[in-house]
């Protein structure tokens, strides 16, 4: 007996003799089967085989039923109403994990939060308010700066990863030199917290159907 | 529109095993009917003709006692089969009956599945059960569990703890010896 050419049919009659293809699968495994001799014979001895193997052994049911462990109380059970449990407990009882506890959801959401702050960080890299020039070429004196929501948005981002320089209050952008200029955006270029460019969009995944035969 | 109960789906089995979970006997019962057959008939197919309400039996209280481990990477269907055939190789090992499969004569064959003889005439009844059994134990497995269960090669995989190349491999060798063997 010679074996048909054709993989993807071959592979989908043992799905099609236990009725999991789809429609349009399932008409396109009939129209095959009109003009092949191969697959039909094959079709044929898997048929066969399933109808001797298919021949169940019969067990009581009930009988095992009762032999079965009563389930522990308490004991990984699944209430609803109740909040999450610790990502350490979650699994007992086969509970779903929630999305919010998964390593991988977290990792995702960290990465989110740093690229958003370092978002802010790009967009106000024009226009540094003077607490901000301080902070990468002077000394702060508490309570002085005229923009302190500035100040507050900086302490709260991720710009601990700058370095840490001595910092002093003094005038606008302007008052500096032009070398004083060059050497303060020479260190603004070198520090890794500030991306150069624009953050990369987070990935999608997308699920595509290969199911599809020709 | 309203659908009526009946032709509303059955409940999924992590529903079953969460009603089990909350005290529900009627949802282990469930459980035991719907998974029993294909685990009978998997036992069978690894040679355990006498022992196969025990296999059964066994497994679904092991499985019982083990929800809290069931990550649910795989179906449970795959994880009872998994179960099943570890209990049945260690009990091969353990009683030394590795060569029992080839020992069932065709009289053990009628006797087990005496109402098959109504739906399958005898002769092709025993031209396939000999050509199964000229297979490699890896690949009655395989062939088993593709034709009779219809898994896929994942769920193999995960069952005979190989891979899905392995799965595919073991059950295009067995296809082609089962023909062969029946074109004799």
């Amino acid at each position: 007996m010679i074996d048909c050419a054709n993989v993807r049919i071959r592979e989908a009659l043992p799905e099609y003799i236990h009725g999991q293809l789809d429609i349009r699968q399932r008409l396109l495994v009939q129209a095959h089967l009109a003009g092949c001799d191969a697959c039909s014979a094959e079709l044929a001895v898997l048929e066969r085989c399933r109808a001797v193997m298919a021949a169940t052994p019969a067990v009581d049911t009930a009988r095992i039923v009762a032999a079965l462990p009563a389930p522990r109380s308490g004991h990984g059970r699944l209430d609803p109403s109740q909040p999450p449990a610790s990502a350490a407990t979650l699994h007992i009882g086969g509970g779903r994990t929630a999305l919010w506890q998964r390593p991988a959801w977290r990792a995702a959401a960290a990465v989110l939060l740093m690229v958003g702050a370092a978002g802010v960080l790009v967009m106000r890299g024009g226009q540094w308010p003077t607490s901000e020039r301080a902070f990468w070429g002077g000394s702060v004196a508490a309570g002085t700066a005229s923009d302190a929501g500035d100040s507050s948005l900086l302490a709260s981002s991720d710009v601990g990863q700058a370095p840490r320089v001595p910092l002093s209050l003094g005038g606008g952008l302007s008052d500096l030199s032009d070398a004083a200029l060059s050497a303060l955006l020479n260190e603004v270029d070198d520090v890794e917290a500030l991306p150069l460019e624009e953050p990369a969009p987070v990935a999608t995944f997308m699920v595509t159907d290969l199911s599809g035969a020709d | 529109m309203i659908v009526p109960a009946v032709a509303r789906e059955e409940a999924g089995d992590d529903e079953l095993i969460a009603r089990w979970q909350s005290g529900d006997e009627r949802a282990a019962a469930a459980i035991v009917e719907r998974h029993a057959p294909g685990l009978a008939r998997f036992a069978a197919s690894l040679g355990e003709w006498e022992h196969v309400e025990e296999l059964v039996q066994d497994t679904f209280v092991r499985a019982f006692e083990s929800f809290s481990t069931f990550r649910r990477e795989s179906s449970l269907r795959t994880w009872l089969f998994t179960i099943l055939r570890r209990i049945a190789l260690d009990r091969r090992r353990s009683e030394r009956r590795r060569r029992e499969v080839s020992e069932v004569t065709p009289d053990q064959v009628a006797t087990t599945f005496g109402a098959l003889d109504s739906l399958v005439a005898e002769e092709t009844q025993r031209s396939v059960e000999a050509a199964v059994r000229r297979l490699t134990r890896m690949q009655r497995e395989v062939f088993n569990l593709r034709v009779s269960e219809g898994m896929s090669y994942r769920e193999i995989a995960d069952v005979l703890g190989s891979t899905e190349g392995a799965a595919r491999v073991h059950y295009h060798n067995a296809l082609r010896a089962v023909k062969e063997a029946l074109d004799d």
